[in-house]
């Protein structure tokens, strides 16, 4: 009981530090995951797209040294083993979807990382978890974009919300 | 006939009252006007969108000195401000900015934000909360008027107001003075626009000073005071000064600054004023302060302090950076006969990055933007590094972030980056630096506006330049969700800053210019703006006002769709009918007809008793007339009939009826909202093929529902709606007639580590 108060002072005290950090070319931090169900080969398609910049910087915090997203050996292994933590999609019946890694591109500023999982049905009751950067970022929100069945289902995630559910509505 | 006419009067009829209807119950006038939104014009803003007859703005200039400590990393300064009251108002009291305030343990920043996550944080985030003995605070005193007679002030948080001895009357000058001094913040650990940056290997600092003293805050026209809190994501506007400021480091500093350097032998060595003095005619960056000098001088120690004098005029602010760590490479260039020292200032651990890139991306910014908007107008252009600032500007100098690895070797993202970011925070000496919009009141109006001339810039840079913002297909994905609000939003309020105030807006402006307007009268308009509010503030309305202006184009549509709502793009060809003219020549109709009904499918009947013996063939004698006759036969009649029908007509008539014309109507329905110019491709069987480009008016009387009617004469095989992905439509699938399968971005990512089992990896360039 006492570590875990000691433990919710610091966390207060990240909060009026790393909070303080808004800058001009890279003063916001968000993450877009759009998610399409392909009914043909019954496969979720999940493209993450994310900051290279605080990519690099909560790889480097979570993993103790520097990580260069194009040098790094194991750098795949590192962001996957991140978002299976972080972005956890679970179907109607409350099983957890194995995420397969399929790759991952970026350009000057934001990578995109493809995943795929197999799936019967498509997104409708799905439930999703995405704290993308949530221990880093305050100020993070991660907005996903569902297109399934000629529906659509967007959730916004902010610091603190936790589980969503992916509810259709008519697109 | 008369009952099938009336039929289709009906039908009409009953489809103008059904569309009526919609419009009256659902006001979704997409086409509508947009004055009721926007103020009305007056005599400091023209309907035009030009500044109005009695515009004004008020002036404020500024002495100031100060002193850097390196040893406690504070600032301890002295101004003096005379502030010019141009107003029509009388002032009772000034509001000025204190932005200082935000690194406050107590600032509506910290206090605002909302509970992190309890979970998950590191070791190494915990440690950063040691640091949380910073107090940045600033200590404001000695507030007294020019007789010294001290001023009553109160400080609300980020903003001071000063109360006035006595009424300050238009056209009035009220001139007054202050001490303060605070805690420079540790970049690494107290992020922000300004900060230290600190070298344990050396133990030296890299100082880039910013938002750092007292300033006046905005009075305007529109909104009073602009006393909004610094909360920390809306910039800043101010009031256009001179400056003269002496700033005082110690002696083995190089300073850099807004502005022109007024005592250079007193401050600089002679080798360096004679390097300066090349530089101003150099085709390359050449070193002022060579990587050799740089490394000597972060060995040693000061043995005194000196003062660097700066002069600033008809600026909006003042920043500067310092250190005994600085590299320094300049290169003159001419601008529309304006010269300019182009500089850039980095330690070695930016080399060779630096060196061989920020110089020469500067240069690049002034002759491309000055092409866009005006010429460049101030004496300098400096970009300086420290690693804990993104990227972020002020008057003449700017302060970017992107560095090597420490071996020197960078990665092709570093490298885009660092190119990027100069030619952005150079960008903004345009906006908002020189055109004075409100940052903390609306982020598109100087980043949107920045982040498109950017992507112009970009694309001069080098072929294929990765620009993330900018082309139309990378803002769909973020279009079509939900969660978003209007690019009309203030700052502080704005949900996804990049796509909302940097992405969306630099692309609405892209397709305005490619799509919508074209860019002669685009660039034509983009450029009024820009020199009608040069060293002006201006407003939404203006911009909006003085592009439809100067373009002679009505656009209220596209700010109303872009700009006011959350509407995406998205048009579908939902259906293509096909009519062709009966020539009346039975020699051609008659054939079309005979084809008609050969290609009617068999009946399974038809088929299966295909085979079976007949008896009519059996048995001749059956056969008669009817057997033979061909009804698809050409009579000697009926050519002579049509041959008389010809020669009646005119030349006119005779070739629409013998042109082979086919007429194609394309019934399309806007799904996203956002109603846009139509452009189809199309595809002829041929081989041939046409592109039809037909503006957003179209939409005017339907907003959702339209038939367009395509005359060629040749036979089409398909129809493509915007083939040079130019609109931003965020579904493809539905953009071809006949439908075809469009790859996602990410069906194309697949596939192509699929075929290339055996990828490289991207290697880190070599400099």
């Amino acid at each position: 009981m006492k570590i875990y108060k000691l433990f919710f002072i610091f966390v207060l005290i990240i909060s009026q530090t790393v909070a303080a950090l808004p800058f001009s070319s890279h003063r916001f931090h968000t993450s877009l995951t759009r998610i399409d169900y392909n009914e043909e080969q019954k496969l979720l398609e999940i493209t993450i797209q994310v900051f290279n910049h605080d990519l690099v910087s909560v790889l480097k915090s979570k993993n103790g040294k520097p990580v260069d997203l194009e040098k790094t050996p194991d750098i795949d292994k590192l962001i996957f083993d991140y978002l299976n933590e972080n972005f956890v999609l679970t179907n109607a019946n409350g099983e957890t979807k194995t995420l397969k890694w399929i790759g991952k591109d970026s350009d000057a500023d934001s990578a995109r990382i493809y995943l795929e999982t197999n799936s019967e049905d498509n997104l409708e009751g799905y439930k999703l978890k995405n704290t993308i950067f949530f221990e880093s970022f305050p100020e993070q929100k991660n907005l996903v974009v569902c297109r399934y069945d000629g529906k659509k289902s967007d959730l916004m995630f902010k610091v603190g919300d936790k589980v969503k559910e992916i509810k259709g509505s008519e697109k | 006939m008369p009952l099938s006419r009336f039929a289709v009067i009906l039908l009409v009829l009953c489809f103008s009252v059904f569309t009526f209807a919609q419009s009256k119950s659902n006001p979704s006038d997409k086409f509508r006007q947009l004055e009721e939104d926007l103020p009305t014009p007056n005599e400091q803003r023209a309907a035009s969108g030009a500044p109005g007859a009695k515009y004004w703005q008020q002036r404020a200039d500024y002495v100031i000195d100060v002193e850097l400590d390196d040893a406690n990393q504070r600032i301890i300064g002295k101004e003096t401000v005379s502030y010019k009251n141009l107003s029509p108002d009388t002032l009772n009291y000034i509001w000025l900015q204190v932005d200082q305030n935000l690194f406050a343990r107590d600032s509506d920043n910290a206090t605002t934000q909302s509970a992190p996550t309890l979970e998950g944080s590191t070791l190494s985030q915990l440690e950063q909360l040691v640091a949380r003995t910073y107090e940045g605070k600033i200590n404001i005193s000695n507030v007294r008027d020019a007789k010294g007679t001290p001023l009553k002030n109160t400080i609300v948080k980020t903003m001071m107001r000063i109360d006035l001895p006595a009424p300050l009357a238009p056209n009035g000058t009220f001139v007054f003075s202050l001490d303060w001094n605070y805690a420079i913040n540790n970049g690494e650990l107290f992020r922000g626009r300004t900060s230290y940056e600190y070298f344990p290997r050396d133990k030296n600092y890299i100082y880039t000073i910013a938002q750092w003293f007292p300033r006046m805050a905005a009075y305007n026209d529109v909104s009073g005071w602009q006393h909004k809190q610094f909360l920390g994501s809306g910039e800043f506007t101010l009031e256009f000064g001179d400056y003269l400021v002496r700033l005082t480091v110690p002696n083995d500093h190089v300073v850099s600054a807004t502005g022109v350097l007024q005592n250079p032998k007193e401050v600089l060595k002679p080798e360096w004023i004679r390097r300066l003095k090349q530089a101003e005619t150099a085709r390359e960056p050449l070193k002022v302060v060579t990587n050799e000098e740089a490394k000597l001088s972060e060995a040693g120690k000061p043995n005194g302090k000196k003062t660097w004098v700066f002069k600033a005029d008809n600026v909006r602010d003042f920043a500067f950076a310092s250190s005994r760590k600085f590299v320094w490479d300049a290169q003159g260039h001419s601008v529309g006969g304006n010269k300019v020292m182009a500089m850039s200032l980095y330690p070695n651990e930016a080399s060779p990055l630096w060196d061989k890139f920020s110089t020469h991306a500067i240069i690049h910014t002034l002759n491309v933007y000055s092409r866009y908007s005006f010429d460049y107008p101030y004496p300098t252009a400096i970009s300086v590094s420290n690693r804990f600032v993104g990227g972020m500007e002020y008057p003449m100098i700017c302060f970017n972030g992107p560095r090597p690895n420490a071996d020197g070797t960078y990665s092709e993202q570093t490298k885009y980056s660092l190119i990027g970011v100069v030619i952005h925070e150079v960008g903004h000496n345009y906006f908002p630096m020189v055109v004075n919009s409100d940052e903390r009141q609306w982020t598109w109006m100087d980043e949107g506006l920045n982040t498109f001339v950017q992507f112009l810039a970009q694309n001069e840079w080098e072929k294929d330049y990765p620009s993330r913002r900018g082309e139309p297909k990378n803002i769909t994905d973020y279009m079509i969700s939900e969660n978003q609000v209007p690019i009309m939003t203030n700052s502080e309020s704005v949900l996804q800053f990049g796509n909302n105030a940097y992405g969306k807006p630099a692309t609405a402006l892209n397709i305005l210019r490619e799509t919508v307007l074209g860019r002669e009268l685009f660039d034509f308009a983009f450029r009024e703006y820009s020199r009608r509010w040069k060293f002006k503030r201006p407003m939404p309305a203006d911009f909006f006002r003085t592009m439809e202006d100067a373009s002679g184009t009505d656009l209220d549509w596209f700010w109303r769709g872009w700009f006011y709502t959350t509407d995406h793009v998205d048009i579908s060809i939902e259906n293509v009918r096909l009519f062709q003219i009966n020539s009346q020549n039975p020699d051609v109709e008659k054939e079309i007809l005979r084809k008609q009904e050969n290609s009617q499918p068999k009946t399974l009947s038809q088929q299966r008793s295909e085979s079976l013996p007949k008896r009519n063939e059996q048995y001749s004698s059956l056969k008669d007339y009817y057997d033979d006759f061909d009804k698809f036969k050409v009579t000697d009649q009926e050519r002579h009939d049509y041959r008389a029908f010809f020669e009646s007509l005119d030349e006119t008539e005779k070739s629409i009826l013998s042109g082979g014309y086919y007429f194609y109507v394309v019934d399309l329905k806007n799904v996203g909202g956002l109603v846009m110019p139509l452009i189809f491709k199309v595809e002829y069987v041929d081989g041939t093929s046409e592109e039809i480009r037909i503006p957003a008016e179209i939409w005017r009387y339907n907003n959702f529902d339209v038939s367009k009617l395509i005359i060629t004469r040749r036979e089409a095989k398909a129809i493509v709606l915007d083939p040079n992905l130019e609109t931003a439509d965020a579904d493809l699938s539905n953009n071809f007639f006949p439908r075809r399968t469009v790859p996602t971005r990410f069906q194309i990512f697949k596939a192509g580590q699929r075929s290339d089992i055996q990828q490289t990896p991207r290697t880190t360039r070599q400099p």
